[in-house]
């Protein structure tokens, strides 16, 4: 009897220390389970920035961190300024050199410098998309030759086309870089301007494709995904001015007020 | 061998002297008048509620309680808000579907049930020792198998009392739901009466144990009330002190030696954690009653 009146004791004592790790590494796992619902919450509120990104198809992060001590990917592309589209954000910045776009503020310069290692750097991603992109968009470039069935000089017009597309969306890039270099803020306005410029060089390009294009392949061009086609480095701009865009407010949600019938 | 036997019959004669003094009815009164006065009341405000949230949503008004409610665990947004109010997503998600009356009586039932206990059982070992009763059982039994065989059959006269609880609070919510009368419903009633007689087995443990140190009654009555209530607290402060780091980060552990800590996972479905559960809650009843039992053991009755 008296061993029996131990026995819930000893049991007791069990299930605690029975229960004590399983408890701690359930602990853990559900502060862990918490930070990446916190984290997904707050990706899920898109900014500006993201959807930049991924209209330019740059991953959300890099799986190979490049070494925080790496040089600068190559510069960027001398573009004509004035071959670029005159828009509000071009115009804006017709006045800035380029050069003020590759120089962080100085201020954030650790911050930089540390943001630089992690996998949600832009230059890493930029890295990383301009490797797989080279690979990619010679695919889909010779399956889109064969399915339009293009001859050698359609071929020339072709690339010729996308290459100016990719001009356009790094001169618009740039623009925008050197404008918020300049101190200006990332507007709503400013960010529908960039977004109306860059959708208009997409657009352009569709237009070639028509052209280029023999008439009766029209149809099948319009299923060309023009985006498969941008060259990651095309945001390179963006780099300097990262962390200005990543404080910018997301796109809108719903319009509040229901427009005026006209 | 014999100390079981001993203990199986103070057990009997436990419920024996209940029915014999009407006390077994007063206890099964109580815990029928406790659940039908609750599922009646539950059943009006869920009703007025529902009939206030209809209006709000511009729908007609629905005659019986329940329906919106059904309805409204469906929803997402509701799913949501009650995830936050549990923070607790296995529970919500085992409880999600439920019928709101369901879920009504259970909480009420893992409520009252402690308070119901102390005020029962808190003084049944006390007075018999004050009355000088106990000096003519303890020649023919051992103490530890009186203490036990009181104890065994306090729980079993309120598992009785909860199930038949559990069944009254069906017959009403029978009569005032319609569509809520499926055997169902029922036999998840009498469920939540079981998963309460579990949850109730630690406080009738801390109540009987603390009997143990006193003559009187009334005393033993107000130190299982004082004893329920600083679990409580405990319990809440534990929770709120609770850190992910430094010394408050094992206050959780401190928390398992109260029923409280393993409450919710008698709200589990799963079989695992509803065992473990019962289990643990058991074993606290137990080391409750028998830390008690020390005191008396070697006491002048």
């Amino acid at each position: 009897m008296k061993s029996f009146l131990l026995l819930p004791f000893a049991v007791l004592i069990g299930i605690l220390i029975g229960g004590w790790s399983p408890r701690e590494e359930l602990r853990t796992l559900r502060r862990e389970l918490d930070d990446l619902r916190t984290k997904t919450a707050n990706r899920e509120k898109d900014s500006r920035f993201d959807a930049i990104t991924r209209m330019v198809q740059i991953p959300e992060r890099a799986a190979n961190v490049p070494a925080p001590n790496r040089k600068p990917a190559a510069a960027v592309r001398d573009i004509d300024a004035t071959t670029a589209p005159t828009t509000h954000v071009a115009q804006a910045t017709t006045d800035t050199p380029t050069t003020v776009a590759n120089t962080p503020p100085p201020q954030d310069a650790e911050s930089e410098e540390s943001r630089r290692t992690s996998p949600e750097d832009l230059r890493a991603r930029i890295e990383e998309a301009k490797e797989l992109w080279a690979t990619r968009v010679q695919i889909a470039r010779s399956q889109w030759l064969s399915r339009l069935k293009l001859d050698a000089e359609a071929t020339a017009l072709f690339d010729a086309s996308i290459d100016a597309m990719n001009a356009e969306l790094q001169a618009s890039m740039q623009g925008l870089a050197d404008a918020l270099a300049l101190g200006e803020e990332m507007t709503p306005e400013l960010g529908v301007r960039f977004f109306n410029e860059m959708t208009t060089s997409l657009v352009r390009t569709y237009d070639d494709l028509t052209v280029i294009v023999p008439d009766a392949l029209r149809g099948e061009a319009s299923q060309l995904e023009i985006t498969d086609f941008i060259d990651p480095a095309v945001a390179e701009p963006l780099i300097a001015v990262e962390h200005k865009l990543e404080n910018a407010s997301g796109p809108g949600g719903r319009r509040r007020f229901p427009r005026r019938p006209r | 061998m014999n100390a079981l036997v001993q203990t199986w019959r103070v057990a009997c004669y436990e419920w024996f002297d209940a029915l014999r003094s009407r006390r077994a009815l007063v206890v099964l009164l109580l815990y029928l008048a406790a659940a039908v006065c609750n599922m009646h009341w539950s059943i009006n405000l869920l009703h007025k509620l529902e009939s206030e949230l209809a209006t709000a949503l511009q729908l007609p008004a629905t005659e019986q309680a329940g329906v919106v409610s059904t309805a409204l665990w469906k929803s997402k947004p509701f799913q949501r808000m009650m995830k936050r109010m549990t923070q607790n997503d296995l529970v919500l998600r085992d409880i999600t579907g439920k019928h709101p009356v369901e879920l009504i009586y259970a909480w009420f039932a893992f409520f009252y049930t402690p308070l119901l206990v102390v005020l029962v059982a808190g003084n049944r070992i006390a007075e018999e020792i004050g009355s000088g009763s106990v000096r003519y059982v303890i020649f023919r039994t051992s103490r530890a198998s009186w203490s036990i065989g009181k104890f065994i059959g306090q729980v079993f006269m309120i598992g009785l009392a909860l199930i038949l609880s559990g069944a009254s609070a069906y017959a009403v919510a029978k009569i005032r739901l319609a569509g809520s009368g499926t055997p169902d419903l029922f036999l998840n009633m009498v469920q939540w009466s079981l998963r309460a007689w579990i949850y109730s087995i630690p406080y009738l443990g801390l109540a009987m144990g603390l009997s143990h140190l006193t003559r009187s009654s009334s005393k033993a009555t107000v130190m299982g009330i004082l004893a329920i209530t600083a679990c409580f607290v405990l319990s809440i402060l534990i929770r709120h002190f609770t850190t992910d780091t430094g010394w408050r980060a094992y206050l959780p552990h401190l928390g398992q030696l109260l029923p409280d800590g393993h409450k919710m996972l008698l709200w589990r479905n799963a079989p695992a954690p509803l065992i473990a559960g019962s289990a643990t809650l058991i074993t606290l009843g137990f080391c409750y009653l028998f830390t008690g039992y020390a005191f008396f053991r070697t006491r002048d009755v």
